[in-house]
């Protein structure tokens, strides 16, 4: 698998980039990752993708990883030693949207699925319960949401029609993989229940303003006045969480406050669904980090780990959370082997014995092998 | 697992069961929320057939049953019957990978498949019961679309029956209509009406009176009503008939509506066709009547003549040529009377009457008529009347001598040696408690061979053509005798050998009457002989010939005869006159025969005179015509061809009793 970076940012290098690792005989197909920061736009980007002589995916990110580093600008290219299968849903978040029939284009999942979604699309949650229902837990699942940290929703998913917003590219490989998630968050509130929701919009807890109740709990526990005109300055240290058996609740990240005390998540709440402030210390999210390394091992389904590479994809809010500790997180995983990843809006990880879930302020790390 | 996440998971899955009333994406919502909350892997929901059988209603993910772990584990699972028994049985292999298989009761399994630690006791006991109601939302479910099938089945049918469907609710008063209903109304289903009066004021105010009247009788419980009511569909006015009750519902009437138009305009053509039917059957009798008298009335001039004619003649040989003529003219009668007789018959227009008569005398006279054939042919005619046979009994004695003289007439004809008996007798009836008649006319004729017995009794149908050569006869005579004796309630029946005779034997219900017949009632026996006494006597009739018969043969009796030609001459001639008798032609131009007797009561009454018996002459025969002529206030009644004997014995009995 060959991971090559571009820091410019820039289309004409991407374009070379991409050129390149396409003209290498072992490279079936391209994954590319991109800064938000570099500014691509789908009449700049579409000529080069709609042009690529092998199939072409992706998704453009807050940031990439690379090795240890971080990167608010550049690109990452990565051939792919297999050809890989994809199929392209749009119009993601209206609810006539068929997902069943744009899965059904791919008749084999493979090993290990690839799934980047625009991660401010409203109906996330409902395409991961379709990829559920569709594929199961055969394969191995890895990806995440693309998309701004303005939270403007824009083309952000790559693909070889171009690039695309409100969208999401799912492709199978015949990968092998391992997959670890985790996140370190912990609940320190009582359940709130989900009086009125719509979609990744949650209305009303206990039948009051969302937005009221959080408050009331989260600013006892800050320390500090949440300002609506700041809201995530504070909410990225108090996201929500679904409580599962036997696993990590689910975190459902809150972004932004909207009209009358809404609050907008990443990914679906679902009306009478019960939620639980949650809280993190930087210490409990970089062990956590750290463990996703052990469960994808443990997890790899492949006969060698000795050249695999690993794919992380953390969330962009832990970076707003750990700041420049963000970098003791990369360090936690870090295990000397090639690294290349993404900083996303929600994760979507699977390793076979769980249900499929979107996550949120989660780390994913990723083993891949031929 | 703490109570609450227990109590989180338990309250979303409880939400998702019942969530819609169609089974598979109701069981999929619940499937997919338990697999989340439950942080499962994998499910499906099987339903069991009527042999125990399970069958895959919904599998999440479709891939579930693809995967090795799913196959070694689906090896291990217990029969369905044991998973029945035990409610939930639990099937664990490697890698805390289990599958929980829970009895949907009533309806199938639900089986899940999850990693990590043994769901707890105390929640899998909780789950039960969501799995119980999962199963009865499961059988509801069933049974609603089941429901909606059949309502599917019943809309198509009454599509194609062009059946609508109401309901009243009585306490909202809401009223629905099916589409159906909205079509034969001829109104979309936006205008439908919602109320009973919004129904009523689209009919017309008649139609719509009644059937609130039958909805406020409906109300009450106590009927199911029906009525049609036209209604304008299409521009075109439609019948149709709505139909209702409560149907042990009490708190609403529903029925239905069916567009009936066709089925009136079929009914009215009937009518139609059935009027004119009667119509023209009206008309065939009224022509029959017509022509009976058109027949009778020559027959009468013939008969009268040939009488005359014969009286008056001294010369032997023109004697003979005379009498030949008078019995071709009697046969030629006899044809025509059957003739119209089987016409009336066929008709219905005979009618059975019941009066006293003297059967003794009735049956002695019918054998003195058919003496003379009998001797003719030099057969024996015997009579045995049974002794203890009344005298005196009721019925219709016309119809009662017109059978027995064509049974004998026909012994005598088909016998030509040996003799015919006519044997009468009484029986009681055990079943009625009454006493039947019995009057057997057998004689040692040639005989009716077996297979040709049955149609004796049928119309135009003599054993074959050649009997019609050979022994004469329209072939209606038995036809007749067998129909009369059906109206008078009897039965005729056969028994005969070729060559060795047959009897006939008419089997009659018997009334006895009184030794003294009611005045009037009596039935008409020919008084033998000839009266001394000279009658004045109006004859009314504008028929010449006719006139000249009568004329003759009452003058030859010794009467004195005025003549009328018409009602109102004959009405002129009563005020000046004080007849002893008038002799009433009944159909006569200027003043027919029934205005003017009425109008002769009418002015003795009023002048206080005693009435003048006035005796009715017509060919027409019918029993009517005869009641309308009493009604007219006349006295007897005498059937054109007017036989001079018979007019002879009626005038010596109304002398006889001026003598008294």
């Amino acid at each position: 698998m060959l991971i090559s970076l571009d820091r410019t940012g820039t289309v004409e290098s991407l374009a070379a980039l991409m050129a390149d690792t396409a003209a290498r005989p072992e490279v079936a197909g391209l994954m590319v990752l991109a800064c938000d920061a570099n500014g691509f736009s789908p009449d700049r980007l579409d000529p080069l993708l709609q042009a690529s002589p092998v199939p072409v995916f992706g998704g453009i990110f807050p940031q990439i990883i690379h090795g240890c580093e971080h990167l608010e600008r550049g690109t990452l290219v990565i051939g792919l030693p297999v050809a890989p299968r994809l199929s392209v849903i749009t119009g993601l978040s209206y609810p006539e949207t068929d997902f069943d029939a744009g899965m059904s284009v791919i008749d084999d999942c493979g090993s290990t699925v690839f799934v980047f979604v625009d991660g401010l699309a409203r109906r996330i949650g409902a395409l991961i319960t379709a990829l559920f229902e569709n594929f199961g837990l055969l394969p191995n699942y890895v990806g995440g949401g693309a998309g701004s940290l303005s939270f403007v929703q824009k083309p952000c998913i790559i693909t070889p029609r171009g690039l695309l917003k409100d969208a999401a590219v799912i492709v199978s490989t015949d990968l092998h993989s391992g997959v670890g998630v985790a996140h370190g968050w912990k609940v320190v509130s009582d359940a709130l229940k989900v009086t009125a929701s719509d979609c990744n919009t949650i209305l009303t807890l206990n039948n009051r303003p969302a937005f009221d109740v959080y408050r009331e709990i989260v600013e006892p526990l800050a320390g500090h006045v949440c300002d609506p005109a700041d809201f995530f300055a504070t909410a990225k240290a108090f996201p929500f969480g679904i409580r599962r058996l036997d696993s990590e609740v689910v975190v459902r990240d809150p972004l932004m406050l909207a009209d009358r005390g809404a609050l907008v998540c990443i990914g679906e709440v679902p009306e009478g669904a019960f939620v639980h402030v949650l809280h993190g210390e930087a210490e409990s999210l970089l062990a956590a980090a750290a463990t996703t390394v052990e469960k994808a091992r443990a997890s790899f389904d492949g006969e060698s780990q000795a050249l695999a590479v690993r794919m992380f994809i953390d969330c962009i809010s832990r970076v707003l959370f750990l700041g420049d500790d963000f970098v003791r997180e990369l360090e936690a995983v870090d295990r000397g082997e090639p690294l290349f990843g993404a900083l996303t809006l929600g994760e979507i990880a699977n390793s076979g014995h769980e249900y499929l879930e979107f996550f949120n302020k989660a780390s994913v790390m990723a083993i891949l092998s031929r | 697992m703490n109570l609450s996440l227990e109590t989180e998971i338990l309250f979303r899955i409880a939400l998702a069961i019942g969530d819609s009333m169609q089974l598979v994406p109701m069981v999929r919502r619940v499937l997919s929320e338990t697999l989340r909350l439950l942080n499962a892997s994998g499910g499906a929901v099987f339903v069991r057939d009527d042999n125990g059988r399970l069958d895959t209603l919904c599998m999440l993910p479709r891939t579930f049953d693809r995967s090795r772990e799913f196959s070694l584990l689906r090896e291990r699972w217990p029969r369905p019957d044991v998973v029945v028994a035990q409610d939930m049985c639990v099937v664990d292999a490697a890698d805390n990978l289990a599958h929980y298989l829970f009895d949907l009761p009533g309806f199938g399994m639900l089986v899940l498949e999850r990693s990590g630690p043994r769901l707890e006791p105390g929640f899998l006991e909780s789950f039960r019961v969501l799995t119980r109601k999962l199963s009865n939302a499961c059988r509801a479910c069933v049974s609603e679309e089941e429901l909606i099938r059949q309502k599917h089945r019943l809309e198509l049918a009454t599509a194609a029956a062009s059946i609508g469907i109401w309901e009243l609710n009585r306490e909202t008063g809401f009223l629905g209509w099916d589409a159906m209903m909205c079509a034969l109304h001829g109104v979309g289903r936006d205008a439908a009406p919602e109320d009973l009066d919004a129904w009523l004021a689209r009919l017309d105010p008649l139609d719509g009176e009644r059937m609130r009247s039958d909805f406020e009788i409906a109300q009450e419980g106590q009927a199911r009503f029906d009525l049609d009511i036209r209604v304008t569909s299409g521009g075109e006015p439609r019948v149709l008939r709505v139909l209702g009750s409560t149907a042990g519902n009490p708190g609403c009437i529903a029925g239905v509506a069916l567009d009936v138009t066709t089925q009136r305009q079929s009914e009215q053509s009937m009518i139609a066709a059935r009027d004119a039917a009667e119509a023209a059957n009206r008309a065939k009798s009224e022509f029959l009547a017509n022509m009976s008298h058109e027949i009778r009335t020559p027959m009468n001039g013939v008969l009268g003549m040939l009488d005359l004619a014969h009286d008056a003649c001294d010369d032997a040989e023109r004697r003979e040529f005379i009498g030949i003529a008078r019995s071709s003219a009697d046969s030629l009668l006899a044809i025509i009377n059957d003739i119209l007789d089987f016409s009336k018959i066929e008709a219905g227009r005979i009618d059975i009457e019941s009066v006293a008569f003297d059967l003794d005398e009735l049956l002695s006279h019918a054998v003195r008529t058919m003496s003379a054939q009998a001797s003719g042919k030099s057969l024996a005619l015997r009579v045995e009347l049974d002794p203890e046979l009344p005298r005196r009994v009721f019925g219709d004695p016309m119809r009662l001598r017109q059978v027995v003289l064509n049974l004998l007439s026909n012994a005598i004809k088909f016998t030509h040696a040996g003799g015919v008996t006519l044997r009468a007798g009484c029986r009681p009836d055990p079943s009625s408690g009454s006493t039947r008649l019995r009057i057997a006319v057998t004689d040692t004729g040639i005989g009716i061979p077996a297979d040709k017995q049955a149609r004796v009794f049928e119309a135009f149908a003599q054993q074959d053509s050649s009997t019609t050569r050979s022994y004469g006869g329209t072939g209606l005579g038995l036809s007749i005798s067998s129909r009369l004796v059906e109206l008078m309630g009897g039965t005729i029946r056969l028994e005969s050998s070729v060559g060795e005779g047959s009897t006939f034997a008419v089997d009659l219900p018997l009334q006895r009457a009184g030794s003294a017949a009611p005045h009037g009632a009596d039935g008409m026996p020919e008084v033998p002989g000839e009266t001394g006494r000279s009658l004045h006597i109006l004859l009314v009739e504008d028929h010449p010939v006719n006139q000249k018969v009568a004329h003759t043969v009452l003058s030859r009796a010794g009467h004195r005869v005025s003549l009328a030609a018409n009602g109102l001459e004959a009405i002129e001639q009563v005020v000046d006159v004080c007849f002893d008798l008038v002799l009433m032609d009944v159909q006569m131009p200027v003043m027919g025969g029934l205005e003017a007797a009425r109008l002769i009561r009418d002015m003795e009454r009023e002048i206080r005179r005693p009435p003048v018996p006035i005796f009715a002459m017509t060919a027409n025969a019918q029993d009517e015509d005869r009641q309308a002529c009493l009604e007219a206030g006349m006295n007897d009644f005498l059937t054109k061809p007017l036989l001079p004997r018979v007019l002879r014995s009626r005038i010596a009995a109304l002398a006889d009793g001026m003598s008294e």
